[in-house]
């Protein structure tokens, strides 16, 4: 039964942190949150024996167990916060990469007039360097 | 591989089918993601430009430290380059951001590690070309066509099924197989989202919240040594878990 019940504290804990990462999510909750773990840490520093108080209060033991219970989530949403923030810092990147991928591209001559005037694959430039007049007429035909 | 360098055409599925797209010239862009490929990038794009000079060809050069870009550089195709190695995910992106950019009406995507028989892009384009559908995605699983596959690979993909069927609601035999062609309407309801090889898990899904009309085409994989070297290890697998769970709402 006990272990039936971990594994739903497990999953409960999980489901929060996602909901929260996806939802409700905010620099100034994510310290707030901190905040109050870091004082429930200093508290136990200060008065060991509220720990037993409040591990008795909530039916765990002793104090001790809550303590290393505490830091255990501290660790977990701390994580989970640098997670999010690793994310959003890849997406920030992968959206100055691909506006830089869009403005370098090099085109080459429009496929339906490579077809058109027969010179198809074959003919392809050899040195690979882009015809920049038909780049141009090419880009300012797309603009009109 | 279909001898190209001499002028010869490429294997050709059904001319009529090529007449087809050609008179209909529906603008088709095959999208190419390319991650230090140099070894072999060359004989596909001969294959593909051979086998559909009136396609466009989009090579995304994903922040290669060979001479992928180098070498590319020298075929009438679309050149795009990362900076810095985003994923395969992120590089389909940027060449579909960009061929919708340059009104393409169909948009295959296609690997740059020879797995795949350009041969076969037809396959997929037609009922997309032909209004059947919005979505055609290639499936490993459809006659035994996927050569040379391992035991272990065949489980993982086969364990990875159930997984995308439950996740997504759609019932696809094939979660991650690369080859798929889309409309230009499904192409710009994709959000992709995810950089890495997750992505093929999230295009299933957007089809399937979208609604798309889609449909599964067998398609032929050949697993060679080098493919192997460079694909997706059974870790891969956890990978694509992690970054599916991290996924941000929409």
């Amino acid at each position: 039964m006990i272990v039936v019940f971990k594994l739903f504290l497990i999953a409960a804990l999980t489901v929060i942190v996602r909901i929260y990462l996806r939802h409700a999510r905010s620099i100034l909750r994510d310290r707030l949150i901190v905040l109050i773990l870091f004082a429930g840490l200093f508290a136990a520093i200060v008065y060991p024996t509220l720990t037993t108080v409040v591990a008795r209060w909530l039916g765990i033991g002793r104090g001790a167990d809550l303590a290393s219970y505490v830091a255990f989530m501290l660790i977990f949403f701390l994580v989970a916060v640098l997670y999010a923030r690793h994310q959003e810092t890849q997406r920030a990147v992968t959206h100055l990469v691909r506006e830089i991928a869009l403005l370098k591209a090099i085109q080459p001559k429009p496929a339906a007039a490579r077809t058109a005037d027969d010179e198809g694959v074959h003919n392809r430039n050899p040195k690979g360097r882009v015809d920049q007049d038909l780049y141009e007429t090419t880009l300012r035909r797309q603009r009109r | 591989m279909v001898s190209t360098g001499n002028g010869q055409l490429g294997t050709v599925t059904t001319p009529t089918v090529h007449e087809h797209t050609r008179r209909t010239s529906r603008s088709v862009f095959v999208v190419v993601p390319a991650y230090n490929e140099a070894a072999v990038l060359a004989t596909v794009l001969e294959d593909l430009l051979a086998t559909y000079p009136y396609m466009d060809v989009v090579v995304v050069d994903d922040g290669s430290s060979d001479e992928t870009y180098e070498l590319t550089a020298a075929y009438p195709v679309h050149l795009l380059r990362h900076v810095v190695n985003l994923g395969q995910g992120a590089a389909i992106k940027t060449g579909i951001d960009y061929a919708l950019a340059h009104g393409a009406e169909i948009i295959v995507t296609f690997d740059a590690d020879g797995q795949m028989d350009a041969a076969e892009i037809l396959r997929l384009v037609e009922p997309v070309a032909l209004g059947e559908c919005d979505v055609a995605l290639g499936t490993r699983f459809g006659k035994d066509r996927a050569d040379g596959m391992t035991m272990s690979r065949k489980l993982l993909l086969q364990a990875a099924v159930p997984f995308t069927r439950i996740s997504t609601g759609l019932p696809v035999s094939d979660a991650h197989n690369g080859f798929r062609a889309l409309s230009r309407k499904a192409a710009q309801l994709l959000r992709l989202t995810q950089n890495r090889m997750a992505h093929a898990s999230e295009i299933i899904s957007d089809i399937s919240s979208a609604g798309a009309r889609w449909i599964e085409v067998p398609v032929s994989i050949r697993y060679t040594a080098y493919s192997r070297r460079k694909g997706q290890s059974f870790l891969g697998a956890v990978d694509v878990l992690m970054d599916l769970f991290g996924r941000p709402t929409r």
